[in-house]
């Protein structure tokens, strides 16, 4: 569905952000697009949306070039950016006047999400803090049936029962036709949500496993604990190692044979192994037959 | 509605509608400014009224200045990235977004500068009678105020491109512009001049004047200006607007 090719993008004359990029998404995902701060996860969102335009290669939805920014195209966008504007109108305003672009807006979904996020549908948006006007943009976002959603770290600004709420919010949302990408950098918030994982580093996508896929190829395991058999270690993360906590975690090539249960993947670990050596954790997926 | 065509009646008026609703309140307040200033100086000279003089010479000023400040308002949300966020996803076409705003721009300020100016007369007229015993009167507008409305069309397609094209102060950058660039066209003019006729420059003691010099240039020089300005000028800057506001990123 989403298709960039051999995209490059810079902002002014400076340094390239991107050079070559490639990524396909196809729909019945929730893509989960991880990356430093710097490593350029907002232009991406961005240059999918045609919200910024690549200086090469091509970026298309659906077949269609994003930078044309066609109706059709947008209809089936919603993209709720991380910083953003809201209108001065109530929710249910907001819905009646901007809910009949798109063609397959339910107002009864939205006002139920509103009721899930516990947001009162005739206050003023301006009066508002800003995580409830998040929650009022996402549950806007679910409720226009967009068979493409952006989400730039959709979790700053909410509370801890508000990241509750809006993670089952997501996971009613996903669908077979959907494509639904998440940038985050708090990878715990969505942590079995998000799948798959792709990730972002140096310009280019270093990393994109589904988590099945993850599950089998690589395991963590405490340092001192590490089982013998399992390879070397791919990644090796130093941990507390006071009042009983093991000394360290590392990430190392799953045993043969090893299914997803058996080898829970923590993302956070999975993330600095990538953004460490991106090279080693490829080839432990080469060597596992599951390279992208 | 047709989603996949580039102009649909049905989108343009959401798009139109959400305009209005969303700018709803700095209009009422713009408008109910000026129609207050309408008012106050309609009511405090009366006493010296000579029939519509006030409004010949009221309507056009508060027509340009209403008119500028407002058009070069309308692409504000374009130039801040929150703003452009909604704006640009928004599902219309880019002709559907350039014309909401040209409409806005042009028809929407005229139609309610005429309608505006004539309550705020007809008001400040009845407040007049009662304290004065005479008034201004009813503003009906003729040829003059047409013919102003015209010039206003044409002259807001200047500044609706500087809108867009500007990030901020764009009123006050369309008019630096347009005052560097006629000082480069008169540079250009006189370097012309100097070398087409030298010897007027040998002894000049005098301010020198086209009709003398080349008497036979005046009649096309005016002629082209006035076709530029009534039937260039304004489509050039839209078309303008529209191509900067296609490329226009977040």
């Amino acid at each position: 569905m989403v298709n960039l090719q051999g995209i490059a993008f810079g902002y002014g004359k400076g340094e390239r952000l991107f050079d070559r990029l490639d990524l396909a998404l196809t729909p019945g995902n929730v893509y989960g697009l991880l990356g430093r701060n710097g490593a350029g996860k907002t232009t991406l969102l961005r240059l999918m949306a045609g919200l910024l335009f690549p200086n090469e290669g091509s970026a298309r939805v659906a077949g269609e070039e994003v930078r044309r920014r066609t109706p059709s195209f947008l209809r089936e966008l919603y993209f709720v950016p991380e910083e953003f504007h809201t209108p001065a109108l109530s929710p249910l305003a907001l819905a009646k006047l901007y809910g009949v672009f798109y063609p397959r807006f339910d107002h009864r979904a939205m006002l139920r999400h509103l009721d899930d996020l516990e947001v009162d549908p005739e206050r003023t948006m301006t009066a508002m803090s800003y995580g409830q006007k998040k929650k009022v943009l996402l549950a806007f976002a679910v409720a226009t049936g967009c068979r493409l959603l952006f989400l730039d770290e959709p979790t700053n600004g909410l509370d801890i029962p508000a990241k509750g709420q809006f993670r089952r919010l997501l996971a009613g949302a996903a669908a077979d036709d959907r494509v639904i990408v998440v940038s985050t950098h708090q990878v715990r918030d969505l942590e079995h949500l998000i799948d798959p994982i792709v990730i972002l580093e140096q310009g280019r996508i270093v990393f994109q496993h589904s988590v099945e896929e993850i599950s089998t190829t690589l395991a963590v395991h405490d340092v001192a604990s590490a089982p013998p058999g399992t390879g070397d270690a791919i990644y090796v993360e130093p941990g507390a190692g006071i009042g009983g906590a093991p000394a360290g975690r590392a990430l190392v090539a799953a045993a043969r044979g090893a299914t997803a249960d058996e080898s829970a993947i923590d993302l956070e670990l999975l993330f600095n192994s990538v953004v460490a050596d991106h090279r080693r954790v490829a080839t432990a997926f080469a060597a596992a037959g599951t390279e992208e | 509605m047709q989603t996949n065509k580039a102009f649909s009646v049905t989108r343009a008026w959401y798009a139109l509608r959400a305009d209005l609703v969303q700018h709803s309140r700095a209009v009422l307040t713009g408008a109910g400014s000026a129609a207050a200033l309408v008012l106050v100086i309609g009511v405090t000279t009366a006493r010296n009224a000579h029939g519509g003089a006030l409004h010949a010479g009221l309507f056009p000023l508060v027509l340009a200045i209403g008119g500028v400040l407002f058009t070069s308002s309308l692409f504000t949300d374009l130039h801040d990235k929150p703003r452009a966020h909604a704006y640009l996803t928004l599902p219309v076409s880019t002709l559907e977004r350039w014309l909401v705003r040209l409409l806005l721009s042009t028809i929407g300020v005229a139609a309610a500068a005429v309608a505006g100016y004539f309550l705020a007369a007809l008001l400040g007229a009845g407040v007049s009678e009662l304290i004065w015993g005479r008034s201004h009167g009813v503003f009906v507008p003729g040829a003059d105020a047409w013919r102003a409305v015209l010039s206003y069309l044409v002259t807001s397609s200047l500044f609706l491109f500087g809108a867009v094209y500007f990030r901020r102060w764009h009123a006050f950058k369309v008019v630096l512009s347009v005052a560097a660039a006629w000082l480069a066209l008169m540079l250009l003019a006189a370097a012309l001049a100097w070398l087409l006729f030298p010897a007027l420059f040998a002894a000049l003691d005098h301010d020198l004047d086209l009709t003398e010099i080349a008497p036979h240039l005046t009649g096309p020089i005016v002629q082209g200006a006035k076709i530029f300005y009534w039937a260039v000028m304004a489509p050039l800057f839209w078309f303008l607007t529209f191509l900067r506001l296609r490329e226009a990123e977040v």
